[in-house]
């Protein structure tokens, strides 16, 4: 207790007096954890805690969650218990939600059970969960739904990589989309849109993406930020309007005129759905990122 | 919303990096809860502006709860926040309204004269002398017809309304189901069989009149705006063989429903979500008996032919030109033939049930 007592100290900044209060207030006795596990627990967690931040920090974590989650990874059978009641059904209802198939779901979620309960071994014969990532800075819910998308997704990609021949022919088609400028003007514009796109912020950036690149609607970006889908339409509305009155700026410097500038920047509405699916076809087959962590 | 420029999208794409170190999933659902510091947010959000694979992660992850708390927008809650200590203002005021209409005794109120609108109106005037009342001579009977106006319009919309009409009424049921499509043929039964309400100019009140037909069919895209104002209670009032025919439902607005549409077999009582494509964006629906096309964005059309069980793609072009842009309306003319309506582009014509196309 001493030695938890005096890491506290000096690498949280809290007090012995605090891990004691959130070791009771936690419960974790009832999940098979006795004062010095629960202090080499949080001690753990430090590098992966905000600096500096001490008692608040600790404060902010989703203790019982997290005392769940590792009671699991350490085969605790009654906190499986308790962590089947409460998630399996949830979990299921999430996978369908993703395959909306029910075969794939089962299968989905399954092999997230799998992962969960921890089929890996290291070479001590210790049994490896993936709930022993789960460090409970957001609810074990929420850390379920997150890590079974990136499943899903790791899946989804694996399958997509079949294209057909007519999505090539059409892609090569719509490659020339941004044609009937001549070279001089696309590589002023393609500058002018650059540093148009670096002054934005990275929130910014992520709403344009998200609504623009991946087709979102407001109200999934809502969720995603947690704000209302009228609010996200305003900021989109700003930034657009933003970025046009930046590209028509910067494309001034290079000397072209307002006029001139105004008419690059009219949108072919015809178009527009096909680039959507040009830049979403390229998103998805040419420009996959590292597959998530299994 | 406003679209932007093509170039502009393309180098938003050419900033998305090849390969990232993608945050861990603690991390990602501690940005989705709101659980992080500034600095560790604006890293993420960084990451996310890049990076297609943890914001699909992030939206599939941030579905929808139940108990989800309602996100308002800032000034409604600013304005909630400002009322709050005046809570006890409206009851206060009631009660002292009901003292005061208990303590001053009511006037005798005599019955206004009745006006009446000419019998020989076609069904259009009908609706419109809803909306554009004449300005009546100052009689005894000007006060209550005022009044009459002042009351919000409940009118419960029929199939084959007007678009203008649509605008009006939408405002007035306050919860309305998504847009709902049912048979074309179905359609004009239906608004045989339900009465239209209107005002009583004379008290205000609402007695039913004559129902309103429509003669010329209208586009798909409006039959469906003007289905989503249809209350469920309307629905109810459908005859029984009537009801027992499947309604169509289609919700473009959200993710959740991207290539699907929702069919109720028993007059809109329950719904079943029918997965017409994995991929497809569907904007736009039309039934005509077991015959049912679902369209949208890509110029993608499906078609079945036996209720919603099977549905086939239609490739819609005319061996010069494919159809490419966004299908916004479908309009069933009766038998095999079918009008599309697409974004900013001539609309498509088909009499063979999607064999053969032509553009209007």
């Amino acid at each position: 207790m001493s030695d938890a007592a005096s890491w506290s100290e000096v690498r949280l900044g809290q007090k012995p007096s605090d891990v004691e209060r959130i070791y009771r207030q936690s419960c974790a006795e009832e999940f098979g954890f006795t004062f010095s596990e629960f202090s080499r627990l949080i001690e753990g967690l430090s590098e992966h805690l905000a600096a500096g931040e001490g008692a608040k920090a600790l404060d902010a974590l989703r203790l019982k969650d997290l005392l769940l989650a590792r009671a699991c990874a350490r085969g605790h059978e009654p906190s499986w218990d308790r962590f089947l009641t409460l998630y399996r059904e949830k979990l299921y209802a999430a996978a369908l939600k993703m395959t909306r198939d029910e075969s794939g779901a089962r299968e989905l979620a399954d092999s997230m059970y799998a992962d969960l309960f921890g089929t890996r071994t290291e070479r001590d014969g210790k049994r490896v969960s993936k709930l022993e990532s789960y460090l409970g800075r957001g609810s074990l819910e929420g850390w379920l739904r997150t890590v079974l998308a990136q499943q899903y997704i790791n899946r989804f990609r694996s399958e997509r990589k079949l294209v057909t021949f007519d999505e090539i022919i059409e892609i090569e088609d719509r490659r020339e989309i941004a044609e009937g400028y001549s070279a001089e003007d696309r590589a002023s514009l393609a500058r002018a849109t650059d540093t148009a796109l670096s002054s934005l912020s990275s929130e910014e950036r992520f709403l344009l993406a998200a609504y623009y690149l991946d087709g979102r609607t407001l109200a999934d970006i809502g969720r995603m930020l947690r704000l209302h889908e009228s609010s996200v339409s305003r900021r989109l509305e700003k930034i657009t309007s933003t970025l046009r009155k930046r590209i028509v700026k910067e494309l001034g410097r290079v000397g072209v005129a307002r006029s001139a500038a105004e008419e690059m920047l009219q949108v072919d509405v015809r178009n527009f759905d096909s680039l959507s699916a040009l830049v979403r076809n390229r998103l998805a087959q040419e420009r996959q990122p590292e597959s998530f962590p299994k | 919303m406003v679209k932007l420029p093509q170039f502009v999208l393309q180098r938003l794409v050419l900033r998305q990096p090849e390969s990232l170190d993608h945050p861990s999933a603690d991390t990602l659902t501690a940005f989705g809860e709101q659980r992080l510091n500034n600095r560790e947010r604006g890293e993420v959000l960084a990451h996310l502006a890049q990076c297609p694979g943890c914001r699909e992660v992030l939206a599939l992850a941030s579905v929808e709860q139940p108990n989800e708390p309602v996100y308002l927008p800032r000034a409604e809650r600013i304005a909630k926040r400002r009322w709050r200590h005046l809570r006890w203002a409206v009851p206060l005021a009631a009660a002292c309204l009901l003292i005061g209409i208990v303590r001053i005794p009511s006037p005798v109120r005599k019955p206004a004269p009745q006006l009446t609108a000419p019998a020989s109106r076609s069904s259009s005037q009908q609706v419109a002398a809803v909306h554009h009342l004449p300005e009546p001579a100052k009689t005894s009977a000007t006060i209550p017809a005022q009044r009459a106006r002042r009351k919000p319009l409940k009118i419960h919309l029929l199939p084959g309304t007007t678009e203008s009409t649509v605008a009006t009424v939408q405002q007035a049921p306050p919860a309305p189901p998504p847009n709902i499509v049912e048979p074309a043929t179905e359609a004009k039964a239906a608004a045989a069989s339900v009465p239209i309400e209107e005002p009583n100019l004379t008290a205000g009140a609402f007695l039913p009149r004559q129902p309103v037909l429509q003669e010329t069919a209208a586009p798909a895209v409006e039959r469906q705006a003007t289905l989503r104002a249809m209350p469920s209670s309307l629905l109810a009032r459908l005859p029984i063989e009537q009801r027992e025919k499947s309604l169509w439902s289609l919700d473009a607005n959200t993710a959740d429903s991207r290539g699907t549409i929702e069919k109720s077999a028993d007059g809109g009582k329950t719904w079943q979500t029918i997965r017409v494509s994995a991929y497809a964006r569907l904007y736009a629906l039309a039934a005509d008996g077991s015959n049912v096309w679902v369209g949208g964005a890509g110029g993608v059309l499906f078609h079945s032919a036996d209720d919603g069980l099977h549905w086939t793609p239609v490739i819609v072009g005319d061996g010069q030109v494919r159809l490419s842009g966004t299908i916004t309306g479908i309009e069933s003319l009766g038998g095999n033939s079918i009008r599309l309506k697409v974004q900013s582009e001539v609309g498509w014509l088909t009499s063979d049930g999607g064999l053969h196309w032509r553009r209007e």
